[in-house]
C-alpha cells in the first residue's frame, strides 16, 4: 500500500510540474501577444493623432522631406480637414509611400490607408491603397469636417 | 482500490492541484480582458470629440433643435459592420432653462443610432451647449450625448 502511495505521489508531482510548465508557457505567450497588440495600438494612436493635427510645420507639403510630421487639419482641435493637405498626402502616398509612413511614425513593415467620406453627399477621398484582406487590421475612426460637410474619417493600419 | 482518491495523500495532492490550476486560469483570463477599459474610453472620447465637433461646426446640432433629420442621418452613418465593437450613440436635446432648473428635465427631443434605444450602464456622457440665434427656437440648448460600445 505504501509503495502505491509513493508511486501516486511521484506521478502527481510530475503531473503538477507538467501542468505548471504548460500554464507558464501559455501565460508567457499571452503576455507576449498583449504586448504586441499594445505596440500596434500605440503605433496606430501616434499615426492617427498626427493625422488629426495640422502637421509640423503647418504647410508641410511645401517641403515634405524636411517636415517633422504630416497632418490633415487646418488647425489644432478643429477637426476641420484642409483639402490641400488631403490631396497632397494622397499624391505623396502614390509616389513615396515610405516617406508618408515615416512622417506618420509608422514602421516601414506596416501599411496605412485613410478613407474620408462625406455623410450627406457622395464626396470622398482616400490616402494610400486599401488593404486586400481584413486580417490583423487596426482601425481608428472619428468624424471631421471635409469640404464644409460632416464626414467620417477612417484610418486602417496593418502589417 | 476503492475509487479515484483512496488515500489522504492523494486527496490532498488533488486538492492542491485543482486550487493551483484555478488560480493560474483566473490570472490568464484576467489578462484576456483587453483592450482595457481605459483604452476603450480613450478611443471613444476621441471618436465622440470628432463627432460632436464636426456636427457643431456644420450646424447639424443647431438645426436639430428644430428638426432632427440631419442628426439622425449622422447617427445612421455610424458603421455597424466595422471590425471590433459597435459604437452606440444616444442624444437628448434640452432647453437650457428646463435643463438647469428641473431636477428631472424632459428632453425636447431624443435621437439615437438604430439599435441603440436603451442606454447602457457603462455609457460615457458628453455635453455640448448650443446657441441658436434665429427663430424658430432661438435660445440656448443643451445636448447630452451618451456613447458606449455595444
Amino acid at each position: 500500500m505504501e509503495v502505491v502511495d509513493v508511486i501516486l505521489s511521484v506521478t502527481t508531482a510530475f503531473f503538477i510540474i507538467i501542468l505548471f510548465s504548460t500554464l507558464t508557457y501559455e501565460q508567457g505567450m499571452l503576455t507576449f501577444k498583449i504586448d504586441q497588440y499594445e505596440n500596434k495600438m500605440q503605433t496606430a494612436d501616434k499615426a492617427f493623432e498626427s493625422l488629426l493635427s495640422p502637421g509640423l510645420p503647418e504647410y508641410w507639403y511645401v517641403d515634405p522631406e524636411s517636415a517633422s510630421y504630416f497632418g490633415l487639419l487646418q488647425e489644432n482641435y478643429g477637426y476641420e480637414l484642409d483639402t490641400t493637405k488631403v490631396s497632397n498626402l494622397s499624391s505623396l502616398c502614390n509616389s513615396n509611400e515610405d516617406l508618408v509612413k515615416q512622417k506618420l511614425f509608422i514602421p516601414s513593415d506596416y501599411h496605412i490607408y485613410v478613407y474620408i467620406h462625406n455623410i450627406f453627399s457622395s464626396n470622398s477621398a482616400s490616402i494610400c491603397s486599401p488593404p486586400t484582406s481584413q486580417s490583423n487590421e487596426f482601425i481608428r475612426e472619428t468624424y471631421v469636417v471635409y469640404n464644409g460637410e460632416m464626414a467620417s474619417m477612417t484610418m486602417v493600419m496593418w502589417k | 482500490m476503492k475509487g479515484f482518491a483512496y488515500s489522504l495523500d492523494l486527496m490532498l495532492a488533488t486538492s492542491i492541484l485543482i486550487f493551483l490550476a484555478t488560480v493560474y486560469f483566473s490570472l490568464s483570463l484576467e489578462q484576456l480582458n483587453y483592450p482595457s477599459y481605459e483604452r476603450k474610453a480613450y478611443m471613444l472620447d476621441e471618436y465622440m470629440l470628432g463627432f460632436i465637433t464636426s456636427a457643431e461646426k456644420t450646424s447639424v446640432l443647431n438645426e436639430s433643435v428644430v428638426t432632427q433629420t440631419e442628426l439622425q442621418n449622422a447617427l445612421n452613418s455610424i458603421s455597424s459592420t466595422r471590425q471590433g465593437p459597435i459604437i452606440c450613440i444616444y442624444v437628448e436635446i434640452y432647453n437650457s432653462t428646463e435643463f438647469y432648473s428641473s431636477s428631472s428635465p424632459t428632453p425636447l427631443a431624443t435621437v439615437y443610432k438604430p439599435g441603440c434605444s436603451s442606454i447602457e450602464e457603462n455609457a460615457r456622457v458628453y455635453y455640448r451647449h448650443v446657441y441658436r440665434e434665429y427663430d424658430p427656437g432661438s435660445g440656448y440648448y443643451v445636448f447630452k450625448f451618451y456613447a458606449w460600445y455595444k
